[in-house]
């Protein structure tokens, strides 16, 4: 699903590479934490797989496509900790956001083709028409509507993003990505900056979305007892730059509730500690 | 702040003159009853003209400099090379007070409106680019990843980022603007015309001691220059509803 290879990133001014020939690859459906100290890359490393940084060398695609998927807008969610949120929209136009960035390109795109003077004026008529009811309006609220009634925000749709709190941006946050029926969710600590009852709360709902969507997840987070809760796969980065092969911890004890109160958890979460003092 | 409130102000600003026009007793200071009197009269037999040429030429600066400036500052405040290679400039030029600019302004557009929308405009623009550039530089990159991550280009960027994040910042320098809009406005009307508020005080009641009529007159530039600082409070309340929400 996500396939990372050679890939070499330098910041620009910087000597020293933060990957250089880094080989990764998710795959479909596949939940993976990312752990690392602060400046490792983590974060660089989301920015590379949505696209919104280039890479100086290598290859990146996400189900196929190179990145920044130019056919699939959207398709790659992302949630961050914090300020992702438009502060001058309030919740329920913040989860619509994606849905009207979309709209809004394709309503370029109808106008660009008349002008070329190609489609018949009736039938493009004729399907803006029909989108209009389908998606614009009907679909587009119902998605919205549904994802704000599943993180339990429909309560606060119409308020602004200051005005509730920390884990309700985060849920806001999410469900703005998912309601572009994303098939990769990278997620950036976006729990990191809350109350520890509110994360655990986060993390549970994070799981369940997972068991029941199946989207291949990336969650980065410089949290071991998070990493190893969430992930079923934990990819260490340790000090860059990032060479191949990966350092890869399996988890499959992952996924439940329960796993938290477990011994095997502990164990894990010793392991990965051990693991990340010796990088 | 409440309408209440404002209006009760404007009562004591009244009754203030009032009491200091009869304690005066003189005929430059007219109480503020002769004045709306002569206001009324006046209103119809020219000084309502006079208001709306005024009114026109500070709205229509206004609007020109907000419709060059925004996009302008927006690319400067986008493409950190341009504005580094434009900053000097409008370091050098920003400070310069821009009246002392008038006698050129109207060498090259003459005495009528033109020059007067020219020079507030020159002075707005200055400080909506200034705004506009800042607010746009100091947008997190955050929040930008996270909207591109949504599917945005450059244009949504556009449409759903830079200008709802600039449209604050583009009201409160127009709103700091106005009032010396409306000073530039009127030493431009003082000479050289015969329409506006500013030739209307000056050149014509001044001069034929028409005290009241010449009150009227400032009474109305005052009005002018509230009722601008009026609609961009309103516009702010509609088009940025969430710096109010509390």
């Amino acid at each position: 699903m996500i396939d990372l290879h050679a890939l070499t990133f330098t910041f620009p001014n910087q000597p020293a590479a933060l990957f250089e020939a880094f080989d990764w690859r998710v795959e479909r459906g596949e939940f993976w934490s990312v752990i690392g100290a602060s400046g490792c890359g983590k974060s660089t490393l989301l920015h590379l797989i949505v696209g919104v940084r280039a890479a100086s060398a290598g290859t990146i695609t996400v189900n196929g496509e190179s990145v920044p998927r130019k056919k699939n807008r959207g398709k790659t969610g992302l949630v961050l900790q914090e300020y992702g949120l438009l502060p001058w929209a309030t919740v329920r136009e913040n989860v619509e956001l994606g849905l009207r960035i979309r709209g809004f390109y394709g309503q370029n795109d109808r106008r660009r083709q008349t002008a070329d003077g190609r489609p018949h004026p009736e039938r493009s008529l004729e399907r803006s028409v029909a989108e209009s009811k389908d998606t614009a309006v009907g679909g587009r609220q119902s998605a919205v509507e549904f994802w704000l009634e599943r993180f339990g925000v429909a309560s606060l749709a119409n308020k602004y993003p200051a005005q509730i709190s920390g884990g309700q941006r985060q849920r806001v946050a999410i469900a703005r990505t998912l309601v572009l029926e994303p098939d990769v969710l990278l997620m950036d600590e976006p729990f990191s900056a809350l109350d520890a009852p509110t994360r655990e709360d986060l993390e549970q709902l994070t799981l369940d979305l997972q068991n029941e969507t199946g989207t291949t997840t990336v969650f980065v987070t410089h949290n071991i007892e998070e990493a190893v809760f969430l992930g079923r796969k934990i990819l260490v980065l340790g000090a860059p730059p990032h060479h191949s092969p990966p350092r890869v911890v399996e988890n499959a004890g992952a996924g439940r509730a329960a796993y938290r109160d477990e011994a095997a958890f502990a164990e894990q979460t010793r392991r990965l500690r051990e693991i990340l003092k010796g990088e | 702040m409440r309408q209440r409130d404002i209006l009760l102000a404007a009562l004591a600003l009244f009754v203030v003159w009032e009491i200091a026009a009869l304690m005066l007793n003189r005929d430059i200071l007219p109480a503020p009853t002769d004045v709306l009197v002569a206001l009324v009269v006046q209103a119809p037999r020219g000084l309502g003209w006079h208001f709306v040429v005024s009114a026109w030429r500070v709205v229509a600066s206004i609007a020109l400099s907000v419709a060059l400036a925004t996009p302008a500052g927006l690319v400067l405040g986008q493409y950190p090379r341009v504005n580094r290679f434009f900053a000097p400039l409008i370091y050098l030029t920003y400070p310069i007070p821009k009246i002392v600019l008038l006698p050129i302004v109207i060498l090259f557009l003459g005495i009528g409106d033109a020059s007067k929308i020219a020079i507030i405009f020159l002075i707005l623009f200055f400080q909506v680019l200034v705004v506009v550039r800042d607010a746009s530089a100091a947008l997190r990159s955050e929040l930008l990843y996270s909207v591109r991550s949504l599917g945005a280009g450059r244009r949504a960027l556009l449409r759903f980022v830079y200008l709802p994040a600039t449209l604050p910042a583009v009201l409160t320098a127009v709103r700091v603007s106005i009032g010396t809009a409306i000073a530039v406005l009127f030493f431009t009307e003082s000479f050289a015309t015969n329409a506006g508020l500013g030739y209307y005080v000056i050149v014509d009641t001044f001069q034929r001691i028409a005290f009241p009529e010449m009150y009227a007159g400032v009474v109305a530039m005052s009005v002018l220059g509230l009722a601008l600082y009026f609609v961009v409070d309103f516009l702010e309340r509609k088009l940025c509803p969430y710096l109010f929400a509390k």
